[in-house]
């Protein structure tokens, strides 16, 4: 009886041991999946940074005047082209 | 022939080589367990002397974006190139082709390395593209190392030049918000432990000591579009006019945010080289001039807060000059008696005199300390001056009187915003802010709302029809007041430089923005306030009521009758 008990411990010991083995493999693929992921993560917020910059560059306010106004002769309404809507 | 011998066994020398085995075998043994066991912490740290890196993980800084998020200064990855030049002196070979990707002749390089030679590394080249050091990168000599690193880039240039001011080339705030806001904005770099081979390339990550943590954002409360198009406008007058300079603040009468602060000339904080302390200094809070006329609506508020004057008391002006003791304040013409309320629209001297002198010297400086003048408006900016308000006691009569229109005391551009932006409140002053107040920021009364509405009925007169004329607006009610100040010089005042100003509010209706206009030295002829600085005041507060949807509380100005009913534009609108 007690050294059923005592067998049964050494069969659990064997496969929590096999299963730290595991654990430990399944941590290091996931690690490198993880950095790898990590470094998209970085390589992709880069590449938004730039591209918002761009953004921000291209519509700038002095840029969209200048082409409103040579490119598409585009002028400021003057006070007589208005129209007031009552609330 | 004797017999032969049995070899014999020799027992002690067998012993001997015995003991001598096993002694060895124990001395190898014990060593093991002492280098296994017992010594292992000095063993292992040697090994991860030799295998083992700390390396940091960059963090960049937050963005600034103005109040609706439009980016104002954001840092964009890239790197920097660093050699060792003891490694790369067993690769002279390949000098020429490292010289060749980085765009350096073979001989600088050979001396710039030769310069540096006992180093461990040196930077060869600071902030490149990346793609330019991937290709440096490929050539895999031995010694040279990229590192991620940060630039800060402006979009917007000289048009926020003044309020963001500019990092330093390790990414920290030198000037301006990014120096006040340096700690929020900047980010704090991680440390991971890597293991490296021989050569120092990472192989293996082993564990993060410590994450990077990103700088966070810094939402302002300048609005882009009004920022760009105040810029815009001061530049032009201030070329226009040949002007030495020109500031504009303007604020947010509700919140006491800044809409915009413009100054002129600027410089391009993109282009580090063109850097010249001169044009840096955001002058509209570290410089104090003496304001001249603008400062007259604030003695008159005194005289009405004294409770011995009312918008309708006559004072009388003539005949247009008055003496204080060896001294003379004058007006422009002979006004003869006016009524106080006539004392804006008239900017006259001796009226403001008159009713300064009349009241006690330390209600008078209690009502303008009140208004913030010589205190920092609390924004929080670098270098932000007090200006001068001296004490009460101090005040000769002639020093009085002249303070009452703006001689004697200095302010800051951004205090006098301030003051109007309190006038614009009906007497609330707040404290300034260059963040976005996403909550209704809490004021201090410093008059009574009788005064402030009475002040700004009479400001209200210099536009319609004192010599505020220029600042008109079509279909908004504008009120402000011109100043047109002496520049005080080492011993006096200088006869051909002046200060134009125009100081003003609008809507009238319902106040929203507080708007000053500074034109410095303007030498092509015109000086006065009204003039000079007014037109501009007009351009960007037009501009700024339209970009920020504000109604005309004065549509019958404009002439046409509104429109009530709009049938044909009501579906079409709401189709789209």
């Amino acid at each position: 009886m007690m050294r059923g008990f005592q067998y049964g411990l050494y069969a659990l010991i064997f496969c929590s041991a096999l299963w730290v083995a595991e654990a430990r493999h399944d941590a290091r693929q996931l690690f490198v999946e993880l950095q790898a992921l990590e470094q998209e993560r970085d390589q992709l917020n880069e590449q938004w940074v730039r591209l918002e910059l761009e953004r921000s560059t291209w519509a700038m306010e002095d840029r969209i005047e200048a082409m409103a106004r040579n490119e598409l002769n585009m002028k400021a309404p003057g006070p007589d082209s208005l129209m007031l809507l009552a609330p | 022939m004797k017999k032969a011998t049995t070899p014999s066994s020799y027992p002690l020398r067998r012993w001997l080589l015995l003991v001598c085995f096993l002694s060895a075998a124990l001395l190898l043994g014990g060593r093991a367990v002492y280098l296994q066991l017992l010594n292992n912490d000095f063993l292992k740290a040697e090994g991860d002397a030799r295998a083992v890196r700390v390396v940091a993980i960059p963090a960049h800084r937050g963005v600034i974006t103005d109040r609706n998020g439009e980016q104002l200064a954001m840092s964009t990855p890239l790197e920097s190139i660093s050699v060792s030049p003891r490694q790369i002196s067993r690769e002279a070979a390949r000098l020429p082709e490292l010289a060749a990707a980085l765009g350096m002749a073979p001989d600088a390089l050979r001396r710039f390395l030769y310069k540096h030679k006992g180093r461990n590394a040196v930077y060869l080249q600071r902030q490149v593209h990346p793609d330019l050091a991937a290709a440096v990168k490929r050539l895999g000599i031995r010694g040279v190392r990229t590192e991620p690193e940060y630039k800060r880039y402006y979009p917007a240039a000289d048009i926020s030049a003044h309020i963001l001011g500019f990092t330093g080339i390790d990414d920290q705030g030198q000037e301006g918000l990014e120096l006040a806001y340096d700690g929020w904005l900047s980010g704090r770099p991680g440390k991971k432990r890597v293991l490296v081979d021989r050569y120092r390339r990472v192989v293996r990550d082993i564990e993060g000591i410590q994450p990077a943590r990103p700088g966070k954002a810094l939402a302002l409360s300048i609005d882009r579009r009004v920022q760009y198009l105040a810029y815009r406008e001061l530049a032009a007058a201030a070329r226009a006019h040949r002007a030495k300079g020109g500031w504009l603040v303007m604020l947010d009468v509700l919140t006491g945010e800044v809409m915009a602060l413009a100054g002129w000339p600027a410089y391009n904080p993109n282009d580090r080289a063109s850097l010249n302390s001169a044009y840096y200094r955001n002058r509209a809070l570290t410089d104090a001039f003496e304001p001249g006329s603008t400062m007259k609506p604030f003695a008159v508020a005194a005289a009405l807060e004294s409770g011995r004057y009312h918008p309708e008391t006559e004072i009388d002006t003539a005949p247009g000059y008055f003496k204080v003791g060896a001294d003379t304040v004058r007006d422009d013409s002979n006004f003869g008696r006016i009524k106080v309320a006539d004392v804006l629209p008239k900017s006259s001297n001796v009226g403001a005199s008159r009713l300064v002198l009349s009241l006690a010297p330390e209600r008078y400086w209690d009502l303008l300390s009140r208004f913030g003048f010589g205190q920092s408006s609390a924004s929080g900016f670098p270098g932000e001056v007090a200006g001068e308000l001296r004490s009460f006691t101090a005040w000769s009569r002639i020093e009085m009187a002249t303070m009452s229109f703006g001689y004697g005391l200095s302010v800051t551009p951004l205090q006098l915003a301030r003051a109007y932006a309190a006038l614009a409140a009906d007497g609330i002053l707040r404290p300034v802010s260059f963040l976005r107040a996403d909550q209704p920021v809490p004021g201090q009364r410093v008059i009574a709302r009788d005064v402030a509405r009475q002040i700004r009925a009479m400001l209200g007169k210099v536009v319609s029809e004192g010599s505020g004329r220029r600042a008109a607006i079509p279909g908004y009610r504008v009120m402000g007041k011109t100043g047109t100040a002496l520049k005080a010089i080492s011993g006096g005042y200088a006869e051909d430089r002046y200060l134009s100003l125009f100081a003003g509010i609008a809507p009238a209706g319902a106040p929203r923005f507080a708007l000053l206009v500074l034109i410095d030295e303007p030498r092509a002829g015109d000086t006065a306030g009204g003039k000079v600085a007014a037109p501009v005041f007009a351009k960007v507060m037009a501009g700024a009521l339209r970009l920020l949807n504000i109604p005309p509380d004065d549509p019958a100005a404009l002439g046409r009758p509104l429109l009530t009913h709009t049938p044909a534009l009501a579906p079409e609108g709401a189709r789209r």
